[in-house]
């Protein structure tokens, strides 16, 4: 018999207490350095590099040679542990800076995007969570391989899906290399190797456990990351440390302050296009919507849409298939709820103390003598300034800021301690990185796990060193690939990101739908469902030049996104009355995963199929 | 578990999941539509919009995600679909 569900570790929550306290400690050292003038340049953002060594070492220290450890975290991750890495993964560097670019330039307006990320982890724990650790898979392809009992259709709905977790990672690469160059102060290239070395440093010694655990090292990086300068800017302004209750104060000032330095500002890009392309554009919209109310339809469709693609993520949806039992999946869901739930009350705070320091009418600046931080984030690309009225003078009208200058940007308009500005970065790019290796290890399980380990050829209590082995080669390869790709091409990180998040909503997310709650999917009404929605994104991207304009009939990206999942599930709907009725196997391994108790059925399927150990019997 | 009782636990399953994204959704498309309109009103210095959008709609959906755990549990114990490992 297969030996599953061991004890957890009960000191885990002890080992990560130490984590964040040296993480911390650290921290409060540099500021001390830096205090005493001992300490300046790059060197004060060690915190970053320390973040990223800190979570290299846990990964070194969970490395296995076990290939259920290597491949499902022994299937004993406590759901709080896996609900830091479901936010984690959901979120990413891309989607965190997307987020408050689109809090910031749409005010309230862009709280569908945000909200869009909560919505979807819910889905993904009310609509998929269970099914999928009762199938016991950990890719979506070997998922839908015991779903419809064929390998074949597993393999070919798994190559699809390659394509949104390439999107993904090219993403989190955007960032790192955007951000990097500033924090490290070496070239983008180099970046992208350390980031390609950090990556390898993490998933090489243990697969998906080291994976996992470094992921919740990273995730606290995080939340310390985005709620320590936040507290200190409340205590600066408010004489409060909670900033997510005490932000309120500041939005009548910062109406004032708009109606004197936002109205008139010059015209630029409107709708979603301001948040594509990474560029820097004008701030136009007042964050309580009175300048131009966005479109009621264009805002729920982004909430549509990005719950959608977030709750058919493959990187995410794999996260319940490493816990002990169906009920600690879905309570997975729930604690990465939780956690984003903490990001989403502190992205408004984030984004008002920024507009309350930019919009600021008092402080003048001198288009002559620009202030330090508008140069740093020049220095990044991310900001512009022209002098509109010609008046010498830098008002708020007059800047251009970009979406990702956004996160970047408060803690250096705030003057805060270089370290301070450093924990921010930190936590835009363990998020990005942390985001990277969940996508890396998708793709790397399709061409290892999903194409050659077929059943009876894997069995998963064992030190296999050959599989290990090539598992590790595909891991180093796709690393190095995506690294090379990312050096050669421009991407813009929230185009990528919304891209994969297209391709989850219109592929994934319906054929999961119809796949686990109706009971006529069959596998020629699966793949015509996953042929549509991948057809339809590429539509939608191409004829919207990757969101940066209109399609037909003045549809955003995110509109057509919204529509195109009800086409899909109704097109599916109908190829499923005309088309063949699903075959007796596929029934009954539907019900099997309908039913939370009992043995997964992956582990199922490799008992039978391993006559030498149990004698074939159950 | 036999039959009978698998399908009398996966309607309630069902019905249970249908009900539970209904009141997520519609929760999410009240505060989305209607925020801006409410920004109008004042609760605790907050825009009444902006309260309910960024706070009580997140600690609401948050809640409701944990008691969706701990009921659905209860409903696999209580038609014997419960983890028998």
């Amino acid at each position: 018999m297969f030996v599953r569900y061991r004890a957890v570790n009960p000191l885990l929550g002890v080992y990560y207490g130490i984590f964040t306290a040296a993480f911390v400690g650290l921290g409060i050292f540099l500021l001390i350095l830096e205090y005493m003038g001992l300490i300046g340049g790059h060197l004060v953002y060690a915190l970053s590099l320390a973040a990223f060594f800190l979570a290299g070492s846990i990964a070194v220290a969970s490395s296995t040679k076990v290939i259920d450890e290597f491949f499902l975290s022994g299937r004993r991750v406590p759901a709080g542990l896996n609900g830091l890495v479901i936010f984690v993964v959901a979120l990413g560097g891309a989607g965190l800076s997307g987020i408050m670019g689109a809090v910031f330039f749409w005010g309230i307006d862009g709280f569908g995007l945000m909200l869009g990320l909560l919505a979807g982890c819910v889905l993904a724990g009310i609509l998929f969570a269970a099914f999928v650790r009762k199938a016991g898979s950990n890719t979506l392809a070997t998922f839908f391989a015991i779903r419809y009992q064929s390998e074949k259709i597993g393999i070919f709905i798994g190559f699809f899906l390659l394509i949104p977790s390439v999107f993904f990672a090219l993403a989190e690469l955007s960032i790192l290399k955007t951000i990097g160059p500033f924090v490290f102060g070496v070239s983008a290239e180099l970046c992208l190797l350390f980031t390609v070395g950090i990556v390898l440093l993490i998933l090489l010694p243990g697969g998906v456990r080291s994976m996992g655990w470094a992921q919740c090292a990273l995730a606290i990086v995080v939340v310390v990351g985005l709620l320590v300068p936040l507290v200190l800017l409340s205590l600066k302004y408010t004489n409060l440390p909670l900033a997510q209750l005490t932000y309120g104060s500041l939005i009548d000032d910062i109406a004032k302050f708009e109606d004197v330095s936002g109205k008139d500002g010059a015209q630029s890009i409107e709708g979603v296009g301001v948040l594509m392309g990474g560029l820097p554009q004008h701030i136009q919209h007042s964050f309580l919507g009175g300048l131009r109310p966005f479109d009621l339809f264009e805002k729920l469709a982004m909430f549509f849409l990005v719950a959608a693609g977030i709750a058919g993520m493959p990187a995410l949806l794999m996260r319940g298939g490493v816990t002990s039992d169906v009920g600690q999946a879905r309570k997975s869901y729930a604690w990465g709820a939780a956690f984003l739930g903490v990001i989403i009350f502190t992205v408004p705070a984030y984004v008002i103390f920024f507009r309350y320091l930019v919009f600021d009418p008092q402080v003048t600046i001198s288009m002559a003598a620009l202030p330090s931080w508008t140069e740093s984030l020049q220095a990044m690309g991310l900001f512009d300034a022209q002098d509109v009225n010609g008046d010498g003078q830098m008002a708020a009208r007059e800047m251009l800021l970009a979406r990702d200058g956004v996160m970047a940007g408060l803690p250096l308009i705030s003057n805060f301690y270089q370290i301070l500005q450093s924990l921010t970065f930190a936590a835009l790019m363990t998020a990005a990185v942390a985001g990277l290796l969940a996508r890396v290890m998708v793709l790397g399980q399709y061409f290892v796990r999903d194409l050659h380990l077929k059943k009876g050829s894997i069995d998963l209590d064992v030190i296999d060193r050959k599989t290990l082995f090539w598992s590790r080669v595909g891991l180093i390869v796709i690393s190095c690939l995506l690294g090379v790709v990312a050096s050669h091409f421009q991407f813009d990180a929230f185009q990528m990101f919304v891209a994969g998040l297209l391709f989850c909503a219109l592929g994934v997310f319906p054929m999961m739908v119809l796949s686990l709650w109706w009971n006529g999917m069959g596998r020629f009404a699966i793949v015509t469902c996953l042929l549509i929605g991948f057809l339809c994104s590429c539509f939608i991207l191409y004829a919207s030049d990757f969101g940066r304009q209109d399609l037909y009939l003045g549809l955003s990206l995110f509109e057509a996104g919204a529509v195109g999942i009800v086409l899909v599930v109704l097109c599916t709907l109908l190829v499923a009355k005309l088309g063949p009725s699903p075959l007796a196997p596929e029934i009954e391994a539907l019900n099997d995963i309908r039913t939370p108790g009992g043995e997964a059925l992956y582990d199922r399927m490799l008992r039978l199929a391993m006559p030498r150990r149990t004698g074939g019997q159950s | 578990m036999d039959i009978d009782r698998f399908h009398f636990y996966w309607k309630e399953t069902q019905w249970f999941a249908v009900i539970l994204i209904f009141v997520v959704f519609t929760g999410f498309f009240i505060g989305l539509v209607f925020s801006n309109w409410l920004n109008h009103i004042r609760l605790f210095g907050f825009p009444l919009g902006l309260l309910l959008l960024g706070q009580a709609l997140i600690v609401f959906i948050i809640g409701l995600m944990f008691w969706f755990v701990g009921r659905q549990s209860r409903l696999d114990e209580m038609h014997g679909a419960d983890e028998d490992l």
